[in-house]
């Protein structure tokens, strides 16, 4: 099997990745469920570098799209969407814990400001 | 009262507050840069100050906490610019309990001789069109800021928005919570002052509406 350039960037990115993953799961800055996440897709990536006609031909297939390169783009687009949908939950979780600790703060302030 | 940035105007609105007898007055400073916390506290308010700015929906949370904790018979919402009159309060009292309501909101388009700009109308229209599409009662004025809350409203609602959305968000989760809300005139002035703050353009009230929808 020859492996042309961009091939092998990434797998070695796909690599690095996974590597940073297993490694923040380590020293607890993750959890298990975002570490499968990580090593699913370092390994979709790795996969994909490695038989891209292959595996692109089969999702355009499966997804009754005609062209493979269509596919990944679908693909690419799908994958972009749900990043952007987490991050944004991920904002409003964080908008309203920080919301929740200003107010918390206000009222213990105003408490120790009484007592 | 949530407040951001009013120090020109604040001690001047708790003065007319204290002339009407209202002695428990709470302002949050939502983390102003002027001296908003220092004026309003002179002026004899209980002044609570967030550390950063997070928005009126955000002091509101904080007020209704502070209220749920001291178990508040009542609450009066109003805008700390100087917009609202603080003898409105009167009438919002007495059609609380006339008709044993919970949440009595004060309408600026049920009184005629309001002189509302042309902007804050059209804006006030969308949000009223957005707010009571998903609201069971068709509320005239749905973005008001001048609001009385009984006991029950106090320990019942519990919001989300930081933001002004949290005006729809009140009333759509009075009406969850099975709250009998009623409307009552007021009046209210709009000066160039008042007409710099809220929400003074499309993006900002696209915004509103894009948090309220959020929180559904």
């Amino acid at each position: 099997m020859n492996l042309r350039l961009f091939q092998i960037v990434v797998i070695l990115i796909a690599i690095a990745f996974a590597f940073v993953w297993v490694r923040n799961f380590r020293t607890a800055k993750i959890k298990m469920f975002e570490l499968l996440v990580g090593l699913f897709f370092a390994i979709a990536f790795t996969l994909l570098a490695i038989f891209p006609d292959a595996i692109s031909n089969n999702l355009a297939r499966l997804l009754g799209i005609k062209s493979n390169i269509n596919a990944v783009m679908f693909g690419g687009i799908i994958l972009s969407l749900w990043l952007n949908f987490r991050l944004w939950m991920l904002i409003r979780h964080q908008d309203r814990r920080i919301t929740n600790l200003n107010s918390k703060i206000a009222i213990k302030q105003l408490e120790e400001d009484n007592s | 009262m949530s407040a951001l940035n009013e120090g020109s105007q604040i001690e001047e609105v708790i003065a007319k507050l204290r002339s009407e007898g209202f002695e428990h007055i709470v302002v949050v400073d939502d983390g102003s840069s002027d001296d908003t916390f220092e004026k309003a506290k002179r002026a004899g308010a209980v002044v609570m100050k967030h550390p950063i700015n997070c928005g009126a929906g955000a002091g509101v949370q904080t007020i209704l906490k502070l209220g749920r904790k001291e178990s508040w018979k009542y609450l009066l919402l109003m805008d700390a610019d100087g917009q609202h009159y603080a003898e409105d309060v009167a009438q919002l009292y007495k059609k609380m309990e006339s008709e044993q309501l919970d949440l009595v909101v004060g309408s600026r388009f049920l009184k005629n001789e309001n002189r509302i700009p042309r902007i804050r109308r059209f804006f006030n229209t969308l949000g009223n069109l957005l707010t009571n599409a998903f609201c069971k009662y068709n509320f005239s004025d749905t973005q008001s800021g001048f609001r009385l809350l009984n006991h029950r409203a106090i320990q019942r609602i519990d919001l989300l928005s930081s933001g002004f959305s949290f005006c729809s968000e009140m009333l759509f989760k009075a009406e969850k919570e099975n709250l009998k809300i009623g409307e009552e005139p007021i009046k209210v002035r709009y000066t160039e002052y008042s007409m710099s703050k809220g929400q003074t353009n499309f993006m900002a009230g696209f915004r509103t509406a894009w948090q309220f929808i959020e929180q559904l």
